[in-house]
């Protein structure tokens, strides 16, 4: 119980954090120094949302991973799924750290240059342990020789064995069949409007009409000629179509608005 | 933006005065939407099989509160029924949302029945989405799909899988380009709009009621506005009817 009124409690202060932030002028903004504060909230609720991935992941595992140890129907999907996932997970995470790594100690030795090696080991001890024991005397050609060595480090990784595992995963598999899928979709509207353009009311004869003169007005050289068809076309996507657009997106709003509202009062509850 | 400001504040006070009308006093127009989420139900329970929940890539927000209280109707229809329910989702906040409402509101474990729910994370990525959707309809062999939420290109690509396998389908969104698919696809649609009034009509509560009728009072609101908007511009050329209330107060924005 309390911790629902402290759900609330939160939820109307954050609430109304960003609707203060969002309607206030230029001139409060600054006075209150909202532009300062405006990326620690952000930062936090990012913070917040990361978590969430966490939940994904682990009803994955539970889902899928109930289904390899069960040895249920279709068990091998789940364990091409989850195998994958955790290949593609170390893969990104390795080439990622290594590279940041790298760069770390690269982005170190260029600081060199305007500071000295014990004000820059006092912040960043372990990269000053790394460069140390490489150059202990830290004279400039063995500094620039390291230097150079990471950068051929890092082109390497990036075609080395373990980005090319995550390349061919996500831009060879992931992509093209997102892609696929997508591509789908034309076949899907051409059924789709095959049963939608058979008439068999007054509206469907409209429905119809309309959806001709849009698509031989987009599509057709000749009709395209006939500037009264052309008119029609515009007027029908430009007035009508548009007004209904605009209808249902308004209603929408109005309706997310006030649901937002509720939620931000903390009188939502789901039944 | 101070339009935007004093169009807030105008939606809170009628939300407030709303609150206070009695909901008894509230009388909601019969939406035919209702009949069939009833009806997918019905459907699923006569023939065995089970019924598909989708909220699309909807995210945690308004829409997903309007879409999971449908939700919670239709599980505790399909509970009394014995309907497996199953629910594929992009969003693992909503997962824990679903999970919590399903457990908490609905009851299925406490009455014994917890092998009737399926909620299933597909991924967040659309397409991958959309092909995990069409696996897992086409496996269970689900009798109906309600499909509600925010949908994007992969609607159509949801709504044919139903289609083709000849199950009952409600489509709704408040992305008025994937309203089109839905029409062609769909038994039922539900309009933008009437997600919310969905959820207000299905649970006979107090908040929802009155955000139903507020929310109907600000459409109005819009509507004198925009006809007064429309006279004002034509006429803008004839009188000096321009001001501006921001420099009225002397803010900046």
């Amino acid at each position: 119980m309390l911790a629902q009124y402290l759900l609330r409690f939160l939820a109307f202060i954050f609430g109304g954090y960003f609707v203060f932030e969002f309607f206030s002028p230029q001139s409060w903004k600054e006075s209150l120094q909202l532009e300062k504060i405006n990326p620690v909230v952000l930062n936090a609720l990012t913070t917040v949302s990361a978590f969430a991935v966490g939940l994904g992941v682990i009803n994955l595992f539970i889902t899928h991973g109930k289904r390899v140890f069960g040895l249920y129907r279709r068990w091998f999907f789940s364990l091409v799924l989850l195998s994958s996932f955790l290949i593609t997970t170390f893969c990104g995470f390795y080439s990622f750290v290594y590279i940041e790594s790298r760069n770390l100690q690269i982005k170190f030795l260029e600081a060199l240059e305007t500071n000295s090696f014990e004000v820059l080991s006092i912040k960043h001890p372990s990269i000053a342990r790394k460069i140390f024991l490489a150059c202990p005397i830290q004279d400039s050609s063995c500094l620039q020789i390291l230097k150079d060595q990471l950068n051929r480090e890092i082109e390497q990784s990036k075609s080395g064995l373990v980005s090319n595992i995550f390349k061919v995963l996500s831009e060879g598999l992931l992509f093209p069949l997102g892609a696929a899928m997508f591509s789908l979709l034309a076949f899907y509207i051409a059924s789709a409007s095959y049963r939608a353009f058979r008439f068999r009311s007054l509206f469907g004869l409209v429905l119809l009409a309309s959806a001709l003169i849009v698509i031989l007005g987009q599509n057709s050289l000749w009709l395209s000629q006939f500037e009264f068809f052309l008119d029609l076309r515009a007027w029908l996507l430009n007035n009508v179509s548009m007004a209904a657009f605009r209808a249902i997106t308004f209603g929408a709003l109005i309706g997310g608005l006030i649901l937002a509202i509720r939620i931000w009062l903390g009188m939502e509850k789901l039944k | 933006m101070l339009f935007s400001l004093v169009f807030f504040c105008f939606s809170l006070v009628v939300f407030w005065l709303v609150l206070r009308v009695d909901p008894e006093k509230i009388s909601v127009r019969k939406l035919s939407s209702v009949d069939s989420v009833y009806e997918s139900v019905e459907i699923a329970a006569e023939s065995g099989r089970p019924i598909i929940f989708c909220s699309g890539l909807t995210g945690v927000g308004p829409l997903l509160y309007a879409v999971y209280a449908v939700l919670a109707k239709v599980a505790k229809l399909a509970k009394n029924l014995d309907v497996k329910i199953i629910l594929p989702q992009n969003n693992p906040v909503a997962i824990a949302l679903a999970e919590r409402l399903l457990e908490e509101q609905v009851g299925f474990k406490s009455a014994g029945k917890g092998d009737l729910v399926s909620i299933a994370f597909l991924s967040e990525e659309q397409f991958a989405y959309a092909s995990g959707y069409i696996g897992l309809a086409r496996r269970e062999n689900v009798a109906a799909a309600i499909l509600l939420g925010a949908f994007a290109g992969e609607a159509l690509i949801l709504a044919e899988v139903g289609k083709t396998q000849g199950a009952f389908q409600v489509g709704g969104s408040i992305n008025p380009e994937q309203l089109a698919f839905f029409i062609a696809t769909c038994d039922d649609v539900v309009l933008g709009e009437e997600i919310y009034a969905l959820s207000g009509y299905l649970n006979q509560d107090k908040v929802l009621r009155a955000n139903l009728l507020s929310s109907d009072i600000l459409k109005v609101a819009l509507l004198v506005l925009i006809i007064l908007g429309s006279a004002v511009a034509s006429f803008a050329g004839y009188f000096d009817l321009s001001f501006s209330l921001a420099q009225l107060l002397d803010l900046k924005y």
